[in-house]
């Protein structure tokens, strides 16, 4: 969170001041490569490069707080990441084989580092991978970004009562899917 | 079946307020499912929540630059053309929206949905139309000048070449310089008519031969009233003339005004200036002085003289003591002189104490001379050769003054003086 400075580092982005919006980026880019990683995209770089674009276009009509600009933010995010969905969808890529992958590499890191770091994680989120899409969406834009139900209700464009189901359903499969300990 | 029975007690001991703690890291102490799930949370927000690596950071933000400088009106896009050139909004504009090969077909969709800037269409129609005027013009330039040129009334130098272009595909044309076939009999006629004499029958005369040099021509002469401002121009000697023969002073009058008659061989009788001979009279203008071109020039009768001086086209045939002269060159009868002076060529031939004269020479026969620039043949005791824009002088008379390599022989008459600007076309006999 940017805090008390957010409005002046909104108002220098608006007027084009690139450090402005480097520290938008800044704030903005560990939640939202995060949330498309953990929602499964393909190139979750390229969907980043295309959300933040979308961001700076729209930057100049926006009018709000930090909170909804976050919100927004993942507004675009969420959006994009549906699209790259479709896209897959429609053209599924081959599984990328290992010598490939060891290329993306680039040689700085082993095979099953760079697979690790596509796929975003270890064993937290292979939890993530029990949940429906809409559990999953609805705890990462509450565990990462800190939204409100109101908020992710808004993103997702659901009711926050159906946010509300979400989000017990998905915390119900994650605790029996780690532990089979009852909660007390 | 226990996994299903487990999430349900699961999703039914997490309250709304047990999920809110959970979320917000604020987990009541003695539940160890709940402390669990809050680990879990906790450890995807440790795995996810990633900086990115520097180079991915600055792919984004140049990509976000770029956006901004779109936003703002195409700023860094033009900085980073080379040389720094600025990309007029509107051309931008026009490359993006106009998709040619529609615009080509005049396709009317894209035009009423009004996200299409048209193209005006320059080319098309223009210059067909634009040929068709200038195509319309000169065919009626042609038809024009075709109906001039076969009426010949189209300028001499273009009814020419008119006439020569449409010979070719078989079509007579007159040209312009369609003579009398009979012109010097035409010229003799008039030497020979009895119902003029003097002056006026050297200006019929003259003006007869000089019928065809109008075209020519390119002023009048200046001519003066018929032998009132006669110069002396050389004299012939009588013994070689006719009856008429001249024994003095001869006329350089003005035939006709028409030209300065070169009179030759006038009647004595007429006293100076007319000189223009009744049965001798001459044949001939000189415009602009003598110095001038005298084209076409016909022939004179008896001592009568054809031709021009400088430039003297077509020459003419003198006849006794005639003289003609002429780029043509012309013969002269008996004392007469042919051929050109400064300028004329082909030469001539003289008769008896003829002069020939030309460019190319000439051939004098009896005393007569040829000369000219590339030489010429004289007759007996005649001179032959010469060089100069000069000719010759006369046989028995003196050369002109231009006539530098001219030579002659004595005189055989009284005359012999210079005929003034007229090189080398100086005397008779």
């Amino acid at each position: 969170m940017i805090g008390a400075n957010f409005p002046a580092v909104l108002d220098l982005a608006q007027r084009q001041d690139e450090r402005a919006l480097e520290v938008l980026y800044r704030d903005l880019a560990p939640a939202v490569l995060g949330y498309l990683r953990a929602q499964g995209a393909a190139e979750p770089e390229d969907v980043a490069s295309e959300v933040f674009i979308s961001l700076v276009r729209g930057l100049g009509s926006f009018e709000g707080d930090e909170r909804a600009f976050r919100s927004w933010a993942f507004t675009i995010a969420h959006h994009r990441m549906v699209d790259e969905r479709r896209r897959t969808v429609r053209r599924p890529e081959e599984p990328m084989e290992l010598p490939k992958l060891a290329l993306v590499a680039g040689g700085s890191a082993t095979v099953e580092q760079e697979v690790l770091a596509r796929v975003g994680g270890t064993q937290a989120l292979a939890v993530l991978d029990s949940l429906t899409e809409d559990q999953r969406a609805v705890v990462l834009l509450r565990v990462l970004m800190d939204l409100s139900v109101a908020e992710v209700a808004s993103i997702l464009d659901k009711r926050e009562g159906a946010v509300k189901t979400l989000q017990r359903r998905a915390l119900a499969r994650l605790a029996t899917s780690v532990s089979p300990e009852p909660v007390s | 079946m226990a996994g299903r029975s487990d999430y349900e007690d699961m999703e039914r001991k997490l309250t709304p307020e047990l999920v809110d703690a959970i979320l917000d890291g604020e987990t009541p102490g003695g539940n160890p499912a709940a402390e669990r799930l809050e680990t879990i949370l906790a450890d995807l927000r440790s795995e996810l929540l990633l900086d990115p690596t520097n180079d991915l950071a600055h792919r984004h933000l140049d990509s976000m630059a770029a956006a901004m400088a779109e936003v703002a009106g195409g700023e860094v896009a033009s900085e980073r053309q080379p040389g720094g050139a600025e990309i007029p909004a509107g051309a931008i504009e026009l490359t993006r929206k106009v998709p040619m090969t529609l615009e080509r077909k005049g396709s009317t969709e894209l035009a009423s949905s009004g996200n299409v800037t048209r193209l005006e269409r320059k080319t098309s129609r223009a210059f067909p139309a634009r040929r068709r005027i200038v195509g319309a013009a000169a065919a009626a330039g042609v038809l024009l000048t075709g109906g001039l040129a076969a009426a010949g009334e189209l300028p001499p130098p273009a009814q020419a070449a008119v006439s020569k272009v449409v010979s070719f595909v078989g079509i007579h044309v007159p040209d312009g310089h369609d003579h009398s076939e009979n012109h010097g009999s035409d010229v003799s006629g008039a030497a020979h008519h009895q119902g003029v004499t003097g002056c006026e029958k050297g200006a019929a005369v003259s003006a007869t031969a000089s019928s065809n040099a109008a075209d020519h021509r390119a002023n009048d002469g200046n001519g003066d009233s018929c032998g009132a401002n006669g110069n002396g121009a050389g004299s012939s000697g009588s013994n070689n003339g006719s009856d008429d023969g001249n024994a003095g002073g001869q006329g350089h009058g003005n035939s006709g005004g028409t030209g300065n008659g070169y009179g030759q061989g006038g009647n004595p009788a007429h006293g100076s200036g007319s000189g223009q001979s009744g049965e001798h009279g001459s044949g001939g203008g000189v415009p602009s002085g003598g110095e001038g071109a005298g084209n076409a020039e016909g022939s004179g009768g008896h001592q009568g003289q054809g031709g021009g001086t400088t430039g003297g086209n077509a020459g003419g045939s003198g006849g006794h003591q005639g003289q003609g002269a002429g780029n043509a060159g012309g013969s002269g009868g008996h004392q007469g002189q042919g051929g050109g002076t400064t300028g004329g060529n082909a030469g001539g031939s003289g008769g008896h104490q003829g002069q020939g004269t030309g460019n190319v020479g000439g051939s004098g026969e009896h005393q007569g001379q040829g000369g000219g620039a590339t030489g010429g043949s004289g007759g007996q005791e005649g001179d032959g050769g010469g060089s100069g824009s000069g000719g010759g002088g006369g046989s028995t008379g003196g050369g002109g003054p231009s006539g530098n390599s001219g030579k002659g022989d004595p005189p055989a008459g009284t005359g012999g003086k210079p005929s003034g600007t007229d090189p080398g076309n100086s005397a008779l006999t």
